[in-house]
């Protein structure tokens, strides 16, 4: 995102290309909406990942939060998607905090095994709490979002839905990694003992960036309820949190356009490669293997960044 | 106020080892404090204990007529200690200017809605805030370099940067871990220059700690001399010079003076 011209040029192609294509048929525009959702999924793993460097291993558990919450919400309380997705996004932020707090004493490894635990409770509450969940059987019948008293049901309705939940993230993640708070994280990720000698008290960042990544996570998962209509604990499985780990590892740590294309790579290559089906974890792997190796700072890292992280712009460009 | 620092009998032990024991020291408005020892002598972890990295094991730490023994790192910054690091500790990834800012107060306190919304007044706050950064690294002379990375600036400029950092957080206690290590002499001299001119310009105490022996009779009003733990003399450079166990020290076997 070189510049203010390109990022517009770019917004300005997503909202033409369904139009464009002649005969966009309904697989691309899935595939499309998927794109978004992990999108949204890799871009606010990156602020708990990439910024705050807390090695988080449970996203789907946010994600799954996100969705049940909505679910819950629009079936029983028959509430707008809208108001849904705000509730979702509150609960999954507050989520966020309540992992955070613990865990943010913990260091590199064991963070990452709590937080896996934390993801795998997450899901045998979805399948054992059948009462509120129906368990493995899901939850069915999720409306579809409306606006001004028109009911989505075209998959093209939904592709603008998601490219604007998509943009919503990617501006105010962006605002806040490229203010005070987002050179304060990233500050605590490289020497805790420096960001305290110089005033910073580590622990409200962590926990910040903890709620912010859950909070979008939700707003991916209150999408995914509307857009299937059908939520189950399937969705939100620990080789999920893995994928959306990889996606933000693959495009770049600390790069918000690397996150988009660690998306758009990761959900492309298995349809691409679909006819490798047995192997696509095992591709997968070796591709993150690879990547820590040859290119550990991802395929859009920082170095690619023009602005410094208080957003003002470097004179001259880097020297 | 005469007295802006005072540690009273303070120690502190890992383990079995004794890193310093009852240290009294006193750090007076005006003047610039040096420290010296031969290695392993302390000197470094005194720092620590002075910025709350470490805390003592006992004794009192009395900054401005209040004991912050208790205060965690942060919270030292805030009430006006601030320091460098002996191996000079950057975001080397970042740039000269950024460096600095991350130790700026106000852009420590920038709200989640203040940077959402970015309205044309947080612009203009932050333009003020950086150019308050820009001015410190022009006292430090470093302005010229804004948007190097860190890492990539020759050593005796990282301890230049990491000045610049510590006096932006507006401190009025400043401690300097080996500031002219690794300098060549007329580094050095153009080093001691500055740190006089920070101290009146800013002015702020320093306490520098240095193995220097000729920077150290330059530059500092008083000399504190540690070694393995405990402090062995005090008093001005020539007091010092001829003090029979600072001598001692100085040529005891093992210990050297690099
Ligand atoms: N966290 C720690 N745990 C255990 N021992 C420590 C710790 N910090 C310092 N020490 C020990 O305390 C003693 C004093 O160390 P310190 O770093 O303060 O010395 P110094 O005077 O700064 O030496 P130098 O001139 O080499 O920098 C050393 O023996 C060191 O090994
Ligand atoms: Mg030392």
């Amino acid at each position: 995102m070189r510049s203010r011209a390109g990022r517009f040029a770019i917004v300005g192609l997503l909202i033409l290309l369904p139009l464009l294509l002649q005969q966009i048929d309904d697989y691309i525009l899935h595939i499309a909406i998927i794109i978004g959702i992990y999108a949204i999924l890799s871009l606010s793993l990156n602020v708990i990942v990439g910024y705050a460097g807390q090695f988080a291993l449970g996203h789907a558990a946010f994600y799954g939060i996100g969705a049940y919450t909505a679910a819950l919400i629009m079936l029983h309380g028959s509430a707008s998607f809208w108001l849904a997705l705000a509730a979702a996004a509150a609960v999954t932020g507050l989520f966020g905090l309540l992992l955070g707090s613990p865990v943010i004493r913990l260091r590199g490894d064991y963070l990452g095994i709590v937080t896996l635990g934390f993801g795998e409770i997450v899901r045998l509450i979805f399948v054992n709490w059948v009462d509120v969940t129906r368990g493995p059987m899901g939850l069915p019948g999720i409306p579809a979002p409306s606006l001004f008293g028109h009911a989505f049901t075209e998959k093209i309705e939904f592709y603008y839905l998601i490219l604007a939940l998509v943009l919503l993230t990617y501006f105010i993640i962006n605002r806040i990694v490229h203010s005070g708070i987002g050179l304060n994280l990233l500050t605590i990720r490289e020497d805790e003992t420096l960001a305290q000698s110089v005033g910073i008290r580590p622990n409200p960042y962590k926990l910040l960036a903890f709620s912010l990544g859950a909070c979008f996570a939700g707003v991916a998962g209150a999408y995914w309820a509307a857009y299937i209509s059908y939520v189950s604990p399937d969705s939100f499985r620990y080789l999920d949190s893995v994928n959306i780990l990889a996606m933000v590892i693959l495009g770049g740590t600390a790069s918000l356009p690397g996150s988009i294309l660690g998306a758009i790579l990761l959900v492309l290559a298995p349809e691409i490669l679909r006819y490798m089906n047995d192997y696509r974890m095992m591709l997968l792997g070796l591709a993150i293997i690879l990547m820590m190796i040859f290119k550990p700072s991802g395929f859009w890292g920082e170095k690619h960044r023009k602005y410094n992280f208080y957003g003002l712009a470097q004179k001259g460009g880097r020297k | 106020m005469d007295e802006l620092l005072k540690l009273e009998k303070v120690s502190i032990r890992f383990g079995g080892l004794h890193a310093l024991t009852d240290i009294d020291l006193s750090v007076r408005t005006g003047e610039i404090l040096a420290i010296i020892g031969p290695n392993g002598a302390g000197k470094t972890t005194l720092f620590n204990l002075l910025t709350g990295i470490y805390r003592p094991t006992s004794g009192t730490i009395t900054y401005k007529n209040r004991v912050i023994n208790k205060l965690k790192p942060y919270e030292r910054v805030k009430i006006g200690i601030a320091r460098t690091f002996q191996n000079a500790r950057l975001l080397k990834n970042m740039t000269v200017l950024e460096n600095v800012l991350v130790a700026h107060p106000q852009c420590n306190t920038e709200s989640v809605l203040e940077a959402i919304f970015l309205t044309g007044r947080r612009r203009e706050r932050r333009a003020a805030i950086a150019q308050e950064c820009v001015e410190v690294l022009k006292a430090v002379g470093l302005d010229h370099k804004l948007d190097v990375l860190a890492g990539s600036l020759p050593y005796g400029e990282q301890r230049l940067l990491e000045m610049a950092r510590a006096l932006v957080t507006r401190c009025e206690l400043l401690l300097l871990d080996e500031p002219a290590a690794g300098m060549n002499p007329a580094e050095k001299k153009q080093l001691v220059e500055k740190i006089r001119q920070l101290s009146r310009e800013f002015n702020i105490e320093i306490v520098l700690i240095e193995h220097d022996i000729g920077l150290i009779m330059n530059i500092s009003d008083r000399i504190v001399v540690l070694d393995h733990g405990v402090k062995i003399a005090e008093g001005s450079a020539a007091e010092i010079q001829q003090n029979p166990k600072v001598i001692s020290a100085y040529l005891g076997g093992e210990d050297d003076w690099d």
